[in-house]
């Protein structure tokens, strides 16, 4: 199913996602820190990102719902660190 | 709406479940033997005393330091752990060789802590290479069980959030257990052995998640600390602070007595109990020690080390459990995950909770082909391959991994000592039992293959402490009049494991006499 | 080990009063104990009976200790009363079958 190959997607777009997040919160915690939170947080986008996938109603919008938050929250992550 | 999404979340659920099913099974069944490690080391190495902890420290490094300087004096590294609890029942040591010498000049033993001398015990793979067969499975090379391992966790996880929202009355079917009604007390079961162990259940597999999270997430270190292995090597040294960097300088000079580091240490911590002492470059002008607390204090997996100049014996730092939050919260995933500082009730409750996780998976596996197979007995569809072999792998894998671990006790029994290379051997025993587990259950029905190899696994368990008593003097008698629980304990679970089987047998061929929906 | 026998001695009947209060099994009970009073105090009295070993476990080893004890202790409970029910249920459809 093209819904497997959304799920692939995500193994890069969650890091991408949380160390946005992470990173536009706090200001003053140290690198570690905000790495092992990220990661600790990580699996659980994971999952709620392979749900999403298998229950979007077409390839394509599995692709996009992944996709789409994941270049942005690459984004947000590069502009900040 | 909520229609398609239950039916996406239960195709997921059923899917991953079926796939990654037997991985999971396994590692449940040697996690949970895990949980058990050095009771089982114990029993497989009958030749060691009854452990008694926690002792007198003092002499014990004394005798300690005295084995590894006419030992392993040029080694790079020594190793002194202290009985404290269930988790080191008995006085370690252990060495590691300098760079370029062979392997075989390394090493470790047990040591009497009042004389010093060497507890010789058979080679023996113990508990400690089952348990680790949890994430290293074995004969693959590590960066790939890693993967493995890494993503059936996460599938894992998965399928236990889907399992929830597919569930459509979880609180209602609570209690639930009908038996005898085929598919229907196959799904109840599966529900009950889930639901009853839930906490216990995503606790392990988050927590699981987060011992792999620095190899299956390294691209967030990336994103902070530069790509590459220098990216890497930067941020775990953040997150592991070294306390000391000290490289051998190849002057010698005497190692300071270790007693009198203990002493300072004992000082500087109070009524915190020391674990370990581990030697930098000994009999160095660069020696270091590290002085370990325990790890097992407390769910957190953390604990004071404090470094000291090998020579002179002065202090020279501290590193203390707690460092920050997100630090803490690691620490704590992985002390709950591993549970050494359960205490013999919550222990038990551990395994009881690891068995439920893996009677959830062999539900599950068993009902997804009972359902199949009604629908086949219905009209309604091929037995197909598919089918078929899942039928087969399934008493394969549920009742020939037990079958398998008992053949393993029971090689070590039988093996004679001094063959060479006996620690493998023992484990090639259980590898080759399960190979012939999976063969016989290819040739039979499934139903027969069911009680052929239940019956089986009922025996080789229950015949354990027989074998003990007749191949070793430690018989379950014995042991229990000598106060040695962890001796006693094993063949009393052996009994009570074989015992189960039997049951489990008993009711396989009533059921199937009674042609009642299997 | 007195600690975890009172903590079970606590978690049982208080899982077993919340299971007897779900309309799916009050029928366990005998017919003068039915009733939709009796099953409110049921749940009532099984909450309450649960919280206090909550309160019971951390008292005696801590509130970390305490809890993780506790939600242990939930498993072994369930289970029991799941066995318990579901013989139970058995004997009722046995008997019934009988008669």
């Amino acid at each position: 199913m093209a819904a497997v190959l959304g799920g692939y997607a995500l193994a890069t777009a969650l890091p991408a996602a949380i160390v946005a997040i992470m990173a536009s919160g706090m200001g003053g915690m140290a690198r570690s820190d905000a790495v092992l939170l990220a990661m600790s947080l990580s699996f659980v986008v994971y999952t709620g990102a392979v749900m999403w996938a298998f229950a979007a109603r077409s390839a394509r919008a599995a692709w996009l719902g992944l996709g789409l938050p994941a270049l942005w929250a690459g984004l947000v992550a590069w502009m900040l660190l | 709406m909520k229609d398609h999404f239950r039916q996406s979340m239960a195709w997921l659920h059923t899917w991953l479940g079926l796939l990654f099913g037997w991985v999971l099974y396994f590692m449940f069944i040697t996690g949970t033997a895990g949980y058990l490690d050095t009771e089982i080391d114990r029993w497989m190495r009958p030749e060691l005393p009854a452990a008694r902890y926690p002792l007198p420290q003092d002499a014990a490094i004394g005798q300690a330091q005295r084995y590894l300087q006419t030992h392993a004096a040029d080694a790079r590294r020594w190793s002194i752990t202290l009985p404290i609890d269930r988790n080191e029942p008995w006085m370690r040591v252990s060495w590691q060789a300098a760079r370029g010498m062979p392997p075989a000049a390394s090493g470790n033993a047990y040591l009497d802590p009042v004389s010093g001398q060497r507890l010789e015990t058979r080679d023996t793979a113990g508990g400690q290479t089952l348990y680790q067969m949890h994430w290293r499975l074995h004969y693959l090379p590590d960066a790939v069980s890693l993967w493995i391992v890494s993503i059936a966790t996460l599938v894992l996880l998965i399928a236990l959030v889907t399992g929830i929202v597919v569930h459509k009355k979880i609180l209602a079917d609570f209690f639930t257990f009908r038996p005898g009604k085929g598919q229907r007390s196959w799904l109840d079961a599966h529900n009950v052995a889930s639901v009853v162990s839930l906490p216990f259940q995503l606790m392990i597999t988050y927590s699981g998640l987060v011992f792999v999270m620095f190899s299956f997430m390294p691209l967030i270190a990336t994103a902070w600390y530069g790509p590459g292995h220098a990216g890497q090597d930067a941020f775990l040294d953040e997150v592991f602070p070294p306390l000391v960097s000290a490289k051998a300088t190849g002057r010698p000079a005497t190692l300071v007595s270790l007693q009198q580091v203990h002493h300072d240490a004992q000082s500087r911590l109070g009524a915190k109990p020391i674990g370990a002492l581990e030697i930098t470059n000994p009999n160095d002008a660069h020696a270091r020690v590290q002085v370990v607390g325990s790890f097992a204090a407390g769910p957190l997996r953390a604990t004071d080390i404090l470094a000291y100049d090998g020579v002179s014996g002065e202090w020279l730092s501290a590193r203390r459990p707690w460092q920050s939050g997100p630090k803490a919260f690691r620490d704590s995933m992985l002390g709950l995950h591993e549970g050494m500082f359960a205490g013999p009730v919550l222990r038990a409750l551990y395994v009881l909770s690891g068995l439920l996780g893996a009677a959830m998976i062999a539900t599950g596996l068993v009902l997804w082909t009972v359902k199949r197979r009604q629908r086949v007995e219905r009209g309604r569809g091929t037995p197909h391959l598919g089918l078929r072999g899942v039928e087969r792998l399934n008493v394969a894998v549920v009742i020939g991994l037990p079958v398998a671990i008992g053949a393993y006790f029971w090689a070590n029994r039988l093996l004679p000592v001094g063959m060479a290379h006996r620690a493998e051997w023992e484990v090639h025993a259980l590898f080759a039992v399960w190979l012939l587990m999976f063969v016989f259950a290819a040739v039979r029905t499934p139903a027969r293959a069911w009680r052929e190899q239940t019956l089986l696994a009922a025996i080789v368990f229950a015949s354990l402490p027989i074998l003990n008593a007749m191949t070793t003097p430690q018989h379950l008698a014995h042991s229990l009049l000598a106060g040695d629980l962890a001796m006693a304990g094993f063949d009393l679970v052996a009994l009570g494991v074989g015992a189960m089987f039997f049951g489990i047998a008993w009711a396989a061929r009533r059921r199937q006499r009674q042609r009642a929906p299997w | 080990m007195v600690t975890a026998l009172a903590l079970l001695g606590l978690c049982v009947p208080g899982m077993m009063a919340i299971a007897l209060a779900m309309e799916r099994h009050h029928d366990v009970l005998a017919r003068r104990w039915r009733g939709r009073r009796a099953r409110c105090m049921l749940r009532l009295f099984g909450w309450v009976v649960l919280g206090s070993a909550l309160l019971y476990a951390v008292d005696r080893v801590g509130r970390v200790q305490g809890l993780i004890l506790w939600l242990g202790m939930l498993t072994p409970s369930a289970v029991g009363v799941v066995g318990l029910i579901a013989g139970r249920h058995a004997r009722a459809t046995h008997r019934a079958t009988r008669s």
